[in-house]
């Protein structure tokens, strides 16, 4: 057992969570209901995808750098990747959104 | 046979399908906004994908990529996360409009 995936994806989500600060970003009660939608379908199909891809040897895990959790052919930490990254891209879309409309403020 | 290519190109024209006609949100392309989000994304993507990759997280099997590394992930991973990152976008948009 080794936190070496589990400590780099909370790095990711607590850098997500700064970013959010920084750029005070928050979710109105729609967006956060979208938020749990978004990455829950995320999860599903892209666990999906990399269940499959695992089955077809496209690639593999380094097991000796995980917690050990397996759900079938995933690791538990590939499966909360899946939700913490995309939550980032989703931070950093209205991040951009936000530049945008200063921008267009701006004008 | 090349599977993990042939699998990102399907994925890419299903996150189109989803993004121009089933769910019409219509977001990816070259607006600024998504050029920014895409290109700061691919980012970071580029440097933990291969610092992982290093350090032995995962391995991928060059009998089924284009054999195109960068500078260690295949070209065919760089296009995953874009394909996950855009399908979460599209999503999100859906589900959070008015």
């Amino acid at each position: 057992m080794n936190f070496m995936y589990a400590g780099y994806l909370l790095v990711a989500l607590l850098g997500t969570l700064a970013f959010m600060r920084v750029f005070h970003i928050s979710f109105s009660p729609r967006e956060k209901r979208a938020v749990i939608f978004s990455l829950a379908a995320t999860v599903i199909v892209f666990v999906s995808w990399d269940s499959w891809a695992v089955s077809r040897n496209h690639w593999w895990f380094g097991l000796e750098n995980m917690l050990g959790i397996m759900l079938g052919n995933q690791p538990l930490e590939e499966i909360v990747f899946f939700a913490v990254i995309p939550f980032f891209g989703i931070v950093l879309w209205k991040i951009s959104n936000k530049m945008h409309s200063l921008r267009v403020k701006i004008k | 046979m090349m599977e993990y290519t042939i699998s990102t190109i399907i994925g890419f024209v299903i996150v189109l399908f989803l993004d121009r006609i089933l769910l019409r949100t219509k977001i990816i392309g070259f607006s600024p906004r998504m050029v920014y989000t895409t290109v700061v994304f691919i980012v970071f993507q580029l440097f933990f994908d291969n610092y992982f990759t290093q350090q032995g997280l995962w391995s991928f099997n060059s009998a089924e990529t284009l054999g195109v590394l960068v500078p260690f992930v295949p070209i065919e991973n760089i296009f995953f996360g874009i394909e996950m990152l855009w399908f979460a976008l599209i999503l999100f948009s859906f589900f959070s409009r008015e």
